[in-house]
């Protein structure tokens, strides 16, 4: 079906996405961990759709395999997906029964059970290759019973290895193996006093030693934390919680603590603390240094590096105190619309992975289109002005009882049709004229008028 | 006075290798970034704005006397519109410095933050911070802690509400590797200020297509004012954006001014020796 069709037939119109399996790997393989932290230790993902759980022993914690399996089940429906599932002795088993077998929660306690179970189902249920199946097919081979009444002997020879292994795997005569998510423990340091203390120095030296551990757990991993969270445990109180926030990943103690210290002296203590607990919640890898001796050469990068640490480290603190929305960098947007073509995000959020001076490089540079001129200050929403004009089509001659000396323009911006706006202002929904306007004492205004309504407004200045 | 006696004078020797170590005695001049307009740098007696130093640009509101009331720099842009910042003369100064070297350039202050396609011109988005502080105390902090960090830094701060106690902070804070211009409106040219030098920037009406600005030299340290000489020039923004040229020898000589704006500007001859003498 092509998408045209699909739109016609549907009058909401369909979602269009473009499809990316690498993304539904990522996405299952959190589901993987996921559920490794709620049910069972053992999850593999197995693409493109599904989830092998090894749950020996873990069925007695929910009261029985069904009720593990109705939970899972419930779960994952609330996460927003459709899902069957199926326990059985076999991976291959419960894999295909999930899959094949029309009902929602099945569960198969034994061997005989489950080749019982299996052996009306379709070859396919097995996992096969299609050029297997078209095979099999060919033979009149169409269910896993008439597949077992073949002779096992003659079925290598003729179809493969894979046959005959992937029927045993499901029966449960050879070994399955499946690789499981090992999620990574993020560095951790509890540190519990004997009792609750209110004395803000132990608490302060608590933290600092917390997130000397933390550092040193760090530095053996080759890692650095972007986001810390500091836990002070309040005696009756709900835990007292600190966001330490990097914007380059860090292991510095020294940097740590002097973000973690201004917000430490505003913690409200309750009736005392009874520990600290700190964990790396966000860490990625940062290379060891190289020390070097005082006055040894170093490179002109290495200094680069320093640099651009010691300023994201300034950067850092202001964060911590100001308010992580008050740090900002500035993004390029893909808009002719003075208003839109830039956005300004969280310094905190800069991605993490990529090189960041080549990337943005190259998208600044596509929107350095030349010839058009726009004032060096813009307001956030354009102020209605009052205005006379000549004539109601003619030239203006007073803004705000400022005269008008002189008015170049127009310059038209049509709004963006193809984004929906359904918040936006009246002003933004209109294409709009813009004018530079020259006030008698020389200052330069950018003022617009919208075509329809015929408002005028006052969107930057040449300051 | 220098001492001379044999074990005090090598006390005296001792001080000045501190005094060199903590940079307070320094035998290199300091760096000097040009404006790029050549008569601005040649009035300067270092030939530009000194890296290490604060430098105080006033906007001047076209004689509109009016407009006293200090505006909170927490309310919206659209109440600013009356008397904004010089932010082209403030956008082309940093991108005269980074051309020099590659510094961090930080706009502390909702009131500094130039608008998207100014700031692509000057070639500094990438390395562009914008920081909102609504309170003078906290942009003087957050100026600190960047000038303070020990990076090439270009601090463009709001100024307003910022007394001579605050300034000298801002200087002492600039005097490792950063360079600070403050911004500030027209009402607080007279305030005093630790600044090495201060200007004053406003509109100037013109027949042609382009914003132009009067830029006055009001102060600089090491130089006595000279009441005769105003020191002022006319700059027209280039065609291109990216900053401003200068188009005029110094103003006031009666070659293009008005009499209202010569008036004005022996006006602030005044007040640039009260400045000085209260600074």
């Amino acid at each position: 079906m092509t998408i045209a069709h699909a739109q016609a037939l549907l009058p909401s119109g369909p979602i269009i996405e473009p499809h990316e399996p690498q993304r539904d790997d990522l996405a299952l393989e959190r589901l993987a961990a996921w559920a490794s932290r709620r049910f069972s230790p053992t999850v593999a993902p197995e693409p493109p759709d599904a989830l092998l759980l090894d749950i020996t022993g873990c069925a007695r914690l929910f009261r029985g395999e069904e009720r593990l399996l109705r939970r899972l089940l419930t779960a994952v429906t609330r996460l927003g997906f459709s899902c069957r599932g199926a326990v059985a002795p076999t991976f291959l088993g419960a894999w295909a029964l999930a899959r094949f077998v029309d009902r929602a929660c099945i569960v198969i306690g034994n061997r005989p059970d489950l080749i019982a179970t299996l052996a009306p189902l379709p070859t396919a249920a097995l996992g096969l290759d299609d050029h297997l199946l078209d095979a099999l097919d060919e033979l009149g081979v169409r269910t896993i019973a008439q597949l077992s009444a073949l002779p096992r002997a003659g079925l290598p020879s003729r179809f493969g290895d894979a046959l005959l292994g992937a029927l045993d795997r499901a029966t449960g005569e050879a070994i399955e193996t499946i690789i499981p998510v090992r999620p990574m423990t993020p560095p951790r340091f509890d540190l519990l006093f004997d009792g609750p203390t209110t004395r803000h120095e132990s608490m302060t030296l608590a933290v600092r030693r917390a997130l000397e551990a933390i550092g040193e757990s760090l530095a053996r991993a080759e890692g650095g934390a972007r986001r810390i969270d500091l836990q002070l445990l309040r005696a009756g109180l709900a835990p007292e919680l600190i966001v330490l926030q990097m914007s380059r990943p860090s292991r510095d103690p020294q940097h740590l603590w002097k973000l973690a210290e201004p917000r430490l002296e505003r913690v409200h203590m309750g009736d005392g603390i009874e520990g600290v607990r700190a964990i790396a919640r966000r860490v990625s890898r940062l290379a060891h240094t190289q020390l070097t001796g005082i006055g040894a050469h170093r490179s002109a990068r290495e200094r680069t590096d320093d640099d651009a640490g010691a300023f994201s480290a300034a950067m850092d603190a202001l964060s911590s105190r100001l308010g992580i929305d008050s740090v900002l960098r500035m993004e390029a947007v893909a808009s002719h619309l003075p208003e839109r073509s830039s956005r300004l995000v969280p310094m905190m959020d800069a991605p993490p992975r990529r090189a960041i001076e080549s990337e943005t490089d190259a998208a600044w540079g596509r929107w350095r289109y030349g010839g058009v001129w726009r004032p060096s200050m813009l307001l956030d929403t354009p102020r209605p002005a009052s205005v006379s004009l000549m004539t109601p089509e003619g030239p203006l001659l007073v803004i705000d009882r400022a005269s008008v000396r002189s008015c170049a323009g127009p310059e038209r911006l049509e709004p963006e049709w193809w984004r929906p706006h359904h918040a936006s202002a009246s002003w933004s929904r209109e294409a709009r004229d813009y004018y530079r306007v020259q006030c008698a004492d020389g200052r330069w205004l950018w003022v617009f008028r919208t075509c329809v309504s015929g408002k005028w407004f006052v969107h930057g200045q040449w300051a | 006075m220098p001492l001379t006696t044999g074990p005090l004078r090598r006390l005296d020797r001792i001080a000045e290798q501190i005094g060199r170590l903590e940079g307070v005695i320094s035998d290199s001049p300091p760096e000097v970034f040009p404006t790029g307009i050549a008569p601005i740098d040649a009035a300067i007696p270092a030939g530009g704005l000194i890296r290490g130093g604060v430098h105080e640009w006033c906007s001047g509101n076209g004689g509109d006397g009016g407009d006293r009331v200090a505006t909170p720099s927490r309310s919206r842009r659209s109440d600013l519109w009356r008397s904004p910042f010089p932010l082209t003369i403030a956008l082309h100064l940093v991108g005269s410095i980074a051309r020099a070297s590659a510094p961090f350039v930080c706009w502390i202050g909702r009131r500094t933050w130039p608008s998207c396609s100014a700031l692509l011109a000057t070639g500094v988005p990438e390395r562009s911070v914008f920081i909102d502080a609504p309170r003078a105390a906290e942009r003087l902090w957050a100026g600190e802690v960047v000038l303070r960090s020990g990076t090439d830094t270009v601090v463009v701060l709001d100024g307003s509400g910022m007394d001579l106690t605050m300034t000298r902070r801002l200087q002492l804070a600039a005097r490792g590797r950063g360079i600070a211009l403050l911004l500030r409106s027209d009402h607080e040219l007279n305030t005093p200020s630790a600044a090495s030098t201060r200007w004053r920037v406003s509109p100037m009406a013109t027949s042609g297509t382009h914003p132009r600005w009067s830029v006055e030299l009001v102060r600089c340290k090491g130089t006595q004012p000279t009441t005769g000489a105003p020191r002022r020039w006319g700059v027209e923004q280039k065609r291109d954006g990216t900053g401003v040229v200068c188009i005029s020898e110094p103003l006031g000589d009666g070659s293009g001014a008005t009499a209202d704006q010569t008036d004005r500007s022996e006006r602030l001859g005044d007040s640039s020796v009260q400045a000085r003498r209260s600074a």
